[in-house]
């Protein structure tokens, strides 16, 4: 089943930039990572299924109801949390968490103790004492705390401590087990590739991928380092699916992609002093994206 | 419900000072009575030296001056002016804050409709409207007994109710235009520059004696001297209160649904 389905999704302002025909959908259960650097319009996508905006052509759905008519039933199965959080200063989190949970027609009393405790977040300061990562921890309770069906995450480990970071990422691999979907919106690569199924790339308003994360790991070549005792002809790794060869003082660096066969065989025959293979992360896959004179991709 | 209270918590603190306020300045100016209207040939003819503009302009008549309900007229000018300025706050206010304080994205990613969030925060400004004029009136009453000897009720109550009639019009303005404007960046001087806007367009109107003019501002629809003259409200302009009412009301739900809600 389709959890969230975007049809030609298009927001302008003016003049300025919005979202343009962006189409794509999750899975039930997946999740989806949706990435780009600041300003692509990631924030506009999020809210414009939010229906805090509107969209200017093109529609939406979730759980199978239309974003903007069916607003308000959809957002009783859907946890959110903004990338920026701004709450009402007069309140403790414990007040902001009860006035949150007061929406759903559930209690939560119980999973609000709990999530704060694993959050280390003390229910009992005022928001408006707390620090931005822990204004930040106020936003992922509030987020959770429903137990949401789609759980909808904008930036959501800016601002949070590496501790911090791994406790959330716990709580998300909890949370996908149960089977929620998560829609994941981030610019740092290497969160979206460490939790993510698939992920859409957006870029300057428009989507200029979609893939699944292991596909694009397959397709990408590996990164080969190695430094060898004795000095090596420079012909030595002129073979298919060697480029970016470069030497530096008796190391070799190269990217590889093709039979690795044929490559370890040519190691094998090498006097090394080291040798790594890596994977390439993220980053490396998608950087020509956001480069600004990128060649123009095809969605897949 | 939760909404509501949410948002009744948070004008409890203004309603609780702009009740007392408006109950105070009553006191001061009502306690004054009693001097004023033994000396009141005097008060007379200094009025008299003020030009025949300045006099209209503050809406006195001598005549009626020196009678509890004239100078209850008088002391009105000044509490409609304040009871403006909040009803104008709470327009301006109810459902801009939302986005000057960045907390949209937490409130309209709850599952409650746009209509729903709207009627919500009307009713808690209404409730302190309800609250503030419960504890101004109930003051008024009170001390028209205390300065006055004899007091005609009937007038006197009709007079205190312009209050809520002009705050209930500045209150529908405010928020269609709190919907209408992009963004609201500080309610206060907006609000006391409309409401003075509005002010001086009164006294004008109450100069040039143009009864056309008295359209162009809530602050004229209730003639206080018609009110002591005749203990009735002019029916024209009470019809066209409701008109406002409803075409403002049903302007911010229309416009409010319609609308954008942008970050930053």
């Amino acid at each position: 089943m389709k959890v969230m389905e975007l049809n030609g999704l298009t927001k302008t302002y003016g003049t300025a930039r919005g979202i343009e025909d962006v189409t794509f959908s999750v899975e039930e259960g997946e999740t989806f990572g949706f990435i780009g650097p600041n300003g692509a319009g990631k924030s506009t996508t999020i809210r414009t299924l939010l229906a805090l905006i509107y969209p200017t052509r093109g529609s939406a759905s979730i759980f199978g109801k239309d974003c903007i008519r069916e607003s308000a039933r959809i957002k009783r199965d859907i946890g959110y949390l903004p990338s920026e959080v701004f709450y009402y200063d007069n309140m403790r989190v414990k007040d902001l968490l009860v006035y949150s949970a007061s929406f759903y027609r559930k209690d939560c009393t119980k999973r609000m103790k709990e999530l704060a405790e694993r959050m280390e977040l003390d229910l009992g300061r005022k928001i408006d004492d707390l620090s931005f990562g822990n204004k930040k921890k106020v936003g992922i309770v509030q987020g959770l705390l429903h137990e949401p069906k789609l759980v909808i995450l904008d930036e959501p480990t800016s601002g949070l401590d590496p501790l911090m970071q791994q406790r959330f990422f716990e709580l998300l691999e909890e949370e996908r087990q149960k089977g929620t979907t998560i829609f994941y919106s981030s610019h740092i690569l290497s969160e979206v590739q460490r939790l993510c199924d698939r992920v859409a790339i957006l870029k300057a308003g428009k989507l200029v991928r979609l893939e699944k994360i292991s596909a694009l790991k397959e397709n990408a070549n590996k990164r080969v380092r190695l430094e060898s005792a004795v000095s090596v002809a420079p012909d030595y790794f002129a073979m298919a699916g060697v480029s970016h060869e470069e030497r530096q003082g008796g190391e070799i660096r190269f990217l590889f992609r093709g039979d690795l066969q044929a490559l370890t065989g040519k190691i094998a025959a090498m006097s090394l002093t080291s040798l790594y293979i890596e994977e390439p992360d993220l980053e490396e896959i998608f950087l020509h994206y956001y480069e600004k004179d990128a060649p123009k991709a095809v969605q897949s | 419900m939760n909404l509501f209270l949410q948002e009744w918590r948070s004008l409890c603190r203004s309603t609780l000072t702009w009740s007392l306020s408006l109950a105070a300045t009553a006191l001061l100016l009502l306690a004054l009575y009693p001097s004023f209207a033994q000396d009141a040939a005097d008060f007379r003819s200094m009025l008299d030296s003020y030009p025949a503009a300045v006099q209209k302009a503050f809406g006195i008549t001598m005549d009626t001056m020196a009678t509890l309900n004239g100078y209850y007229s008088f002391v009105l000018m000044y509490v409609s002016l304040a009871g403006a300025i909040q009803a104008m706050n709470l327009g301006l206010g109810q459902l801009s804050k939302e986005t000057r304080e960045k907390t949209a994205d937490f409130l309209l990613s709850k599952p409650v409709s746009r209509t729903r969030i709207v009627t919500a925060k009307v009713g808690a400004a209404l409730a302190s409207l309800l609250v503030t004029n419960a504890v101004y009136q109930a003051a008024a009453l009170i001390l028209a007994g205390l300065v006055a000897d004899r007091v005609d009720y009937g007038t006197y109550l009709l007079l205190s109710f312009t209050l809520p009639l002009i705050q209930l019009l500045f209150f529908a303005l405010g928020l269609l235009l709190s919907v209408i404007l992009p963004k609201i960046r500080s309610v206060l001087p907006l609000s006391l520059g409309l409401v003075f806007g509005f002010y001086f367009v009164g006294m004008i109107a109450s100069i040039v004696g143009d009864r056309a003019a008295r359209y162009l501002t809530p602050f004229r629809y209730y003639d206080r001297p018609y009110i002591v003259a005749h203990s009735a409200y002019e029916s024209e302009f009470v019809v066209l209160e409701l008109a406002l009412l409803v075409l403002f009301t049903a302007g911010t739900y229309v416009l409010y649904r319609r609308k954008d809600i942008h970050a930053v």
